[in-house]
């Protein structure tokens, strides 16, 4: 009698970071409709909190990580490419290190808004230090704070929804969890 | 004797318990042998666990998705649970139904490489091998081509190239004859029986070349197997059509009852092209639909089949020309708008559209947002349940099997009260019997269908009237009796 | 929505560049915009990357390039004088300084950074095909595995657009009676249909990774790889040169 390997395969776990950076890439290019924010404003956080709520940490920093720079090879502003790697994979990794406490099986709010708290403190400050070290300087950078905060507090609460909304409908996404 | 590559005894197999309910049951103690360089089929309706039991000789399944294995398999040698996938590559190859799920790079020669480098083949004889593999289907040009750009058929035959590259022992082809025409479904019959290679083929459909080319053909079904035919006999055609997995002989023998139709939509002089300078271009002079009319748009791929259907439901805006639909006694020139409300459009794939936990509120969703009454709500999605034979309303649709998800988007559609649907390709992946079921349960609240196919003769089953499309223009409009086949007729795929 | 794609295809010097010495070019390029030197090199680094585009790529390319900084540098050119006000006085208003010396220098190098930091990253990436990318950084090291993640998501990348772009019209179709829902309203339920699509490909894309021999202990071969021997000699001597050449600069002021 075979019940099946109980161990995730790294076949599942490479074409679960695969299809996932994909999904970060897709839902970057989600257009708002928002005058004057094309290009600074997007929701590939909510596919990142997405995953660090459903899919835990490891998966959310390097799909989020992978697909934010993958965002910007292709978007025509190559130079965040290593940014934005390291800031939204830091962000996918502490959100789900923290989404991850209290995991049962109803949603630990009070861990995931904790998690969105951390997560966007790292990428806001991640992209004010950069843009001030690397780019346009401190000025610049200040102008921007107030778009990353709302991106990643919008990305929080839509990647919490939509983390209970596929778990809901789609009950075997827990077996994707590492 | 030369000892059969593939041999079950006793299989059972049922998946795992989800949310409270019990096992999903799959397989109940089936029994099959495949003699040494022969082809088998095993037919069955969709749902019936034929992707299942291909997985499970392929050492897939329960590996990837849990559940519970009894009895006992040689497949090519080996008892498929005590190997690992990666270590059979060269006894056991697989197309999957789904070319999408087995496609992961980004360039033809590439996918047809990937198991050749897993294998540590080296550089010269790889490049050999894909250079001969591809020739072998036709897809020689294609070799830098991003697989994501080419049709349903041509994604098959890369993957049958794919195994072609490494040869292995047993070939596991699972719905491989859907999307591929007669001369590449003839052409890779020829390949298997020059390099006298054992395959075992599933599928929904019958095809006569399955009367001819295969030595065994069985049916699975209610998670039991019965033999259609054993040694080259003549297979038990009654049985194929009790099962709903070939057409019954008598044309028009799953079309609706006619009736007194209304016209209810106009087009004239319909105009639209795609952007960029010389690219496909749509153009329909005129054409009237009906209520309770079943039309059949039938096409090659890239006839415009979708495109049509899609400036009907108002998903595109035509350059030029109109839209009518009637309103009462008149036709009136319809927004895009009023369009979308008025006409739906089944897309192929039913997760288009799926969201929500339950069947319950999938089904509801639409009424709600209309304002109807929650208490008349429950009664037409009860129902709506019972004519489209849905599972109860707590079932997660997304963990529903195919044939379920597509009538639950049907359901959906029949409960909005669309006067018009337009179905693309929604046929695939049911068999004829589940699919006429569900054209009987659309056609009985009065609308009207427009069938997107490429299936001639379903097309002439089903269909009252057949309207054949070729370059973006209507060539044919005529009752379905009229519709013959004939060489070269275009959509004719069967 | 298009789907977006960077590679501009080509034949300019910078297309027939190895790609391997494209990026190991573009971090000594990138590393000289911090590298302490004469006010005169940055800006003179941010000239010459601008011909390059222009003559490479063409001089429209050029221009939407620029023309999409152009904002941020003023954001820049406006903002950093008030965070700078060290040096001699240039521009006054009622004893408000509002412009110094040290406040234009520090325009003057931030814009020559971001510029150039710009026109760099957009020389390379606009010639460079994401799967010589791919082979390229398995050259430099890059695991297998996280090489394979990048092929998968390039290759699902396409996919996963279309169904986004069906998932809005069937959705948009099914609920086009009732009120109008908001921007959220309206993307949340299409996102969730795109997740869910997502999500349940990974089984059967794990399970297709396996029957084609991933995870064999074996060592792989690889069917497409960057030209070695003295064509890889020579782009790696050529590279050395021009890192020279860049670097040169800075070692002579010193």
């Amino acid at each position: 009698m075979s019940s099946g390997d109980r161990t995730q395969p790294s076949s599942l776990r490479v074409a679960a970071i695969g299809v996932i950076t994909a999904l970060v890439v897709v839902i970057g290019y989600v257009r708002v409709p928002l005058p004057a924010t094309q290009g600074i404003f997007t929701l590939a956080d909510i596919a990142i909190y997405f995953a660090a709520f459903a899919l835990g940490p490891w998966t959310a920093a390097i799909a989020g990580g992978l697909g934010t720079g993958v965002i910007d090879l292709i978007g025509g502003t190559a130079q965040y490419a290593p940014t934005s790697l390291l800031v939204h994979g830091l962000q996918g990794l502490l959100a789900g290190l923290i989404a991850s406490i209290g995991r049962g099986s109803r949603p630990p709010v009070v861990s995931w808004i904790f998690a969105g708290i951390c997560g966007t403190i790292v990428m806001a400050g991640g992209y004010l230090a950069a843009e001030t070290l690397l780019y346009g300087g401190f000025a610049k950078a200040v102008t921007e704070v107030v778009f990353n905060l709302a991106q990643s507090i919008v990305g929080a609460l839509g990647g919490g929804l939509l983390a209970v909304a596929v778990r809901r409908a789609y009950p075997p996404i827990e077996r994707l969890r590492w | 004797m030369t000892a059969s590559p593939l041999s079950i005894h006793g299989l059972t197999f049922s998946y795992p318990a989800l949310q409270g309910r019990s096992p999903h049951a799959v397989l109940d103690g089936i029994s099959f042998r495949l003699p040494a360089a022969c082809r088998g089929v095993i037919l069955g309706a969709a749902d019936q666990g034929k992707t299942t039991l291909a997985r499970i000789l392929a050492g897939l399944v329960p590996r990837f998705t849990g559940g519970m294995l009894q009895g006992s398999m040689t497949v090519a040698g080996r008892d498929p649970r005590e190997t690992r996938p990666f270590d059979s590559v060269q006894t056991i190859g697989v197309v999957f139904q789904d070319a999408d799920e087995q496609i992961f790079t980004t360039r033809c020669d590439t996918e047809v490489a990937f198991a050749m480098e897993s294998l540590g083949i080296p550089l010269a004889a790889m490049q050999q091998r894909v250079a001969e593999s591809l020739a072998l289907v036709g897809l020689s040009d294609f070799t830098s081509r991003n697989p994501a750009t080419l049709s349903g058929g041509e994604k098959k035959r890369l993957l049958i190239a794919c195994l072609a590259a490494v040869d292995p022992d047993l070939w596991i082809l699972d719905e491989v004859f859907q999307e591929l025409d007669h001369t590449w479904r003839t052409a890779l019959l020829e390949l298997l029986v020059t390099k006298s290679k054992p395959a075992l083929f599933f599928d929904s459909r019958w095809t006569p070349l399955y009367a001819t080319g295969f030595s065994d053909l069985s049916v699975l079904s209610a998670c039991r197997l019965a033999a259609v035919s054993r040694g080259g006999a003549a297979p038990d055609m009654e049985l194929l059509c009790r099962e709903g997995i070939c057409l019954p002989d008598s044309a028009g023998s799953g079309r609706p009852l006619d009736g007194a139709w209304e016209p209810l939509l106009r087009v004239d002089g319909l105009s639209y092209q795609f952007p960029g300078k010389g690219s496909f271009s749509l153009n329909v002079g005129s054409l009237e639909l009906r209520s309770g009319e079943v039309c059949a748009l039938v096409g090659r791929n890239g006839s415009g089949k979708s495109t049509l259907g899609k400036a009907l439901c108002g998903l595109l805006v035509p350059q030029a020309g109109t839209i009518s639909l009637r309103a009462g006694r008149e036709f009136r020139r319809a927004s895009p708008a009023e369009l979308n409300r008025s006409v739906g459009y089944m897309f192929q794939n039913p997760d288009y559209q799926i969201f929500l936990p339950t069947v319950f509120e999938e089904l509801a969703l639409g009424l709600r947002a209309a304002g109807i009454a929650q208490d008349v709500i429950r009664g037409r999605v009860e129902e709506a349940q019972r004519l489209f034979h849905l599972p109860p309303g707590d079932m997660p649709p997304a963990l529903m099997s195919y044939g379920a998800r597509k009538r639950l988007q049907a359901a959906t559609y029949n409960l909005l009260g669309r006067r018009l649907l337009i179905l693309d390709e929604i046929d695939s992946g049911l068999s004829y019997r589940e699919f006429m079921s569900l054209i009987s349960a659309l056609v009985s609240s009065g609308s009207g269908l427009l069938l997107i196919t490429h299936d001639a003769a379903l097309a002439r089953a089903i269909a009252h009237r057949v309207i054949v499309i070729d370059e973006g223009r209507i060539v044919r409009d005529s009752p379905a009796e009229l519709f013959a086949s004939s060489p070269g007729m275009p959509g004719e795929s069967r | 929505m298009a789907v977006p794609s960077a590679f501009l295809p080509g034949r300019s010097i910078l297309h027939r560049l190895d790609p391997r010495a494209k990026l190991i070019l573009l971090v000594a390029v990138a590393a000289c915009f911090f590298l302490p030197g004469p006010r005169w090199i940055a800006p003179a680094y941010t000239v010459f990357l601008a011909l390059l585009v222009g003559l490479c790529l063409g001089f429209r390319e050029l221009g939407m390039v620029l023309a999409a900084v152009v904002p941020v540098l003023a954001v820049i050119c406006v903002l950093t004088p008030v965070f700078r006000r060290g040096g001699d006085t240039l521009v006054a208003l009622f004893d408000v300084r509002l412009l110094t010396t040290d406040g234009l220098a520090e325009v003057l190098r931030l814009v020559s950074r971001f510029t150039g930091l710009t026109l760099a990253f957009y020389a390379v990436f606009r010639t460079l095909d994401m799967n010589e990318m791919v082979i390229s950084l398995r050259w430099f090291g890059l695991p297998y595995r996280a090489a394979l993640v990048l092929t998968i998501a390039f290759r699902f990348i396409p996919t996963l657009f279309g169904v986004y772009q069906s998932s809005r019209e069937a959705h948009l179709l099914r609920m086009s009676q009732g009120r109008r829902r908001g921007f959220f309203g309206r993307t949340m339920p299409v996102l969730t249909s795109v997740v869910i699509h997502a999500v349940r490909q990974i089984p059967s894309l794990a399970m297709a990774l396996e029957i084609r021999g991933f995870g064999r202990l074996s060592p792989r071969t690889s069917f497409r790889s960057l030209p070695s021997g003295r064509r890889l000699v020579a782009a790696l001597a050529l590279t050395g040169g021009l890192c020279a050449l860049l670097i040169a600069p800075f070692v002579l002021a010193l």
